[in-house]
């Protein structure tokens, strides 16, 4: 991560890559795959104590007022060793959400524990019908006197097999694609009506499936104004693209890594397979592809702060697309260039490859994003 | 914070620079323009883009981060790349000097004797005196150091002999950048000199080639016993390898020092892809309303994006050191690949009409990206094949063993 850090980043990134390296290493998320939540609540706690929780939140609210850029040195050094913790999904998605529409007192609720690394959240936005169109909202949220009735379907809700709160979107007016309409409601996991079914994605990380299902909300758990979250979800869309680029860039330098060390290490026809032009010539090409990444992947961390929504899409979407070209050269070059090991699982490199497999699926993939971008009305 | 805004002195020398190339663009000359420096075949064009040179110097907008003392305004790093956006922003012509401006000149600043600063580096922004590049032989490709051109050393002169080739405007060219060998006894790269040679000594004689575009702008140049004064010589014999790889990488797009920003990232292509979809047509509507060719266009789009964030990158210091050769590498291999790819897809765009020549009357945009695929090769060969940037990314940046 860089254009040009600062010696505070410079010293979070390398306390954030030395933690990774000590705290985390992949075999820790090879062990997690086995476990029913899959992170660990005390690493989360020693994450917050080291102030990353609070550093994306303003001082107002609670935090420690860091920049996305901050963050996204984090994400890299995460996505560079697989650290399993929540951390998009409690604290850019839920996070932002409680942030940008809430009221000091939900604040206080809600963000205030999160930042102590007492609690986790989820953000439930994605709907069956919607593909990546947060305002895609079917979920509907009756008044019935001073509370709220909520019915339906979200899907892959990242953390919210064991998030403590979900904020969940649903329909107090209108119909599914409508920008107005859509309200914000915090849910604790013990709401009745609420049923959260864990799934198992293909890289080794959970994520649940919920239905609600007559699930009762008081008033006072609605986030900011009826009907009016549709730019706050929007913006929350920018911050996961950004975030799963930022460490996409951990996952595509780990892979390089892994790679280059096996060509200088793996020997056949009695010499090491980097001497073979071939292969040294596709390393380069992962090489390049990782760096072009690195470049969008700068730019939309730091654009994504923008306070003009169109600068904001045209970088993050340019970086999620390449992402998602890059990301996929380099991590099917990886596998190929290990050979047969390389499609084991006992090997590192395939925890990798599906990573990245999951990033691109993570707040629009390559298609939405290109689309999304051709549709600016510069272009 | 954000590498994409201007800062408060580059926002002025960007306004300066809107305004000139706005109020100053140039009229039509009546004649065809080379597309890049690499084309120059006639002396009419080469006067006429001398002159655009010499305005462009005289508003003072080029060697800006050059120092007063040798002709430039002394501005911070960055400022001349402000001028080379605003050049490609407004599309005028490209200047001419190239090879002086960015491959000769940054490598004389850097270890030339103050004597030779104050001789050349004026005249090279000023375009009274043009330059040209001698690396290349027959013989001698990607395999450079294995050049046997000579330069015997005899009292205070040199005689040099031998063959260059693919040497870009040697026509005009006042001076060149020669590598010639002076220790035929020493290991290969460590008997090669680097001179400063100047073109109109007696001896030399310079051999159009013609390109498959039907163009010209490459040459082939013979020396015959041509006697030089030992002064010449640009630091110390057998220093020449060391400059050659300065030079390279000054040539490959390493944007600090150069004259003209380094441009390799400059970007444009796009926008003209865009043009041209609105113009051409598909299916009975705008090529620009299709579906497919959107797609195509935007993928160019997103990598052009990424180039220019590499170019950011390229700007900062602590990066460069970190990886001195890495960013550069990327911006040849990958600007000039790219270059090729916008090139096809304006074809695609074209359909049928792709299969005019370019300048044809009817050619879509003149013919522009027919023209420019062609030329595309020019870059991707150049200055170091794309396949020899890969062996020296892999052999210098991945730590890979030497192939064998």
């Amino acid at each position: 991560m860089n254009f040009d850090l600062t010696p505070d980043q410079k010293l979070l990134e390398s306390t954030a890559a030395s933690f990774v390296k000590k705290e985390s290493p992949v075999s820790r998320f090879r062990a997690l795959r086995e476990d029913p939540v899959g992170w660990s609540k005390s690493l989360w706690k020693t994450m917050a104590e080291l102030g990353w929780i609070g550093l994306a939140f303003p001082e107002s609210a609670g935090g420690l007022g860091g920049s996305f850029v901050d963050v996204a040195i984090l994400l890299e050094q995460f996505g560079a060793g697989l650290l399993p913790e929540p951390y998009v999904p409690s604290v850019l998605a839920a996070g932002t959400a409680i942030l940008r529409a809430g009221s000091a007192e939900q604040h206080e609720a809600y963000l205030a524990p999160l930042i102590a690394g007492d609690t986790s959240l989820a953000l439930a936005w994605a709907e069956r019908g919607g593909r990546y169109d947060p305002t895609w909202v079917e979920t509907t949220a009756t008044k019935k006197g001073d509370e709220y009735v909520l019915q339906g379907e979200k899907i892959f809700v990242q953390n919210g097999h064991a998030a403590d709160v979900i904020v969940v979107s649903a329909r107090t007016a209108g119909t599914p694609g409508d920008t107005d309409g859509i309200s914000l409601f915090v849910l604790p996991r013990d709401t009745e009506g609420l049923r959260i079914t864990p799934v198992n994605t293909m890289d080794g990380h959970k994520a649940a499936m919920i239905t609600l299902a007559g699930a009762v909300v008081p008033g006072a758990n609605r986030l900011g104004p009826e009907g009016a979250a549709a730019p706050v979800l929007d913006e929350i869309m920018d911050l996961g693209a950004a975030a799963a680029c930022a460490e996409g860039l951990g996952v595509m330098r780990a892979s390089l890594a892994m790679t280059v060390d096996y060509l200088k290490t793996r020997e056949q026809f009695g010499v090491k397979i980097g001497t073979f032009q071939a292969l040294q010539h596709r390393a380069v090409d992962m090489f390049i592809r990782a760096e072009l990444a690195k470049g969008t992947s700068i730019l939309a961390s730091v654009k994504v702060s923008d306070p003009d929504p169109a600068e904001r899409r045209f970088a993050v979407s340019a970086a999620k697309v390449e992402l998602a070209i890059c990301g996929r050269y380099v991590s099917q070059q990886s596998i190929q260039l290990h050979g047969g090991i390389g499609i084991t699982d006992e090997h590192d490199i395939g925890l990798y490859f599906k990573r990245m497999h999951v990033l691109n699926a993570l707040f629009g993939d390559e298609e939405h994003h290109l689309a999304r971008f051709a549709a600016q009305p510069a272009f | 914070m954000d590498p994409t805004r201007d800062t408060a002195e580059t926002r002025d020398l960007r306004e300066r620079a809107r305004a000139f190339f706005h109020d100053n663009r140039p009229s039509d000359p009546g004649f065809k323009l080379p597309q890049t420096f690499l084309e120059v075949e006639s002396e009419e064009q080469f006067l006429w883009l001398r002159a655009w040179q010499k305005q462009v110097y005289g508003a003072g907008l080029l060697g800006v981060e050059w120092p007063v003392a040798y002709g430039g305004k002394g501005m911070p790093s960055g400022s001349q790349r402000v001028v080379a956006e605003e050049m490609a922003r407004a599309g005028v012509p490209f200047l001419v000097n190239r090879i002086g401006l960015d491959w000769a000149g940054p490598t004389i600043l850097a270890v030339g004797t103050e004597e030779q600063k104050q001789r050349y580096l004026r005249n090279i922004l000023s375009c009274d005196e043009v330059w040209c590049q001698g690396f290349s032989e027959p013989g001698a490709g990607s395999d450079l150091a294995s050049l046997r051109t000579s330069a015997v050393r005899s009292g205070d002169h040199y005689v040099v002999n031998g063959h260059k080739v693919w040497t870009t405007q040697a026509l005009w060219a006042d001076f060149m950048i020669l590598l010639a060998r002076t220790d035929p006894s020493a290991p290969k790269h460590a008997g090669i000199s680097y001179f400063l040679f100047p073109m109109k000594s007696k001896g030399v004689s310079v051999r159009p080639l013609v390109k498959m575009t039907g163009e010209g702008g490459f040459n082939q140049v013979l020396f015959e016993d041509v006697e030089v004064p030992a002064s010449c010589l640009l630091a110390g014999e057998g220093d020449g390898w060391r400059l050659a790889v300065m030079t390279l990488a000054f040539e490959r797009g390493a944007s600090e020092g150069s004259a003209t920003g380094g441009s390799l990232a400059a970007g444009g292509e796009v926008a003209r892809l865009v043009a041209l979809a609105k113009k051409v047509s598909r299916d009975g509507r705008p090529a620009s309303e299709d579906a497919v060719m959107r797609d195509r266009i935007a993928e160019l789009a997103i990598e052009e994006e990424a180039l220019l964030a590499s170019a950011l990158r390229a700007r900062v210091p602590g990066l460069v050191e970190e990886r001195p050769l890495a960013l550069p590498f990327l911006g040849k291999l990958v600007a000039t690949e790219f270059g090729q790819k916008a090139a096809a897809v304006g074809q695609e765009l074209e359909g049928p009409l792709a299969q005019y020549a370019f300048g044809a009357e009817r050619a879509a945009d003149g013919g522009h990206f027919q023209r420019a695929y062609m030329n595309s090769f020019g870059f991707t060969i150049g200055g170091g094949t794309s396949e020899i940037q890969r062996n020296l990314v892999g052999e210098r940046i991945l730590g890979l063993p030497k192939s064998t």
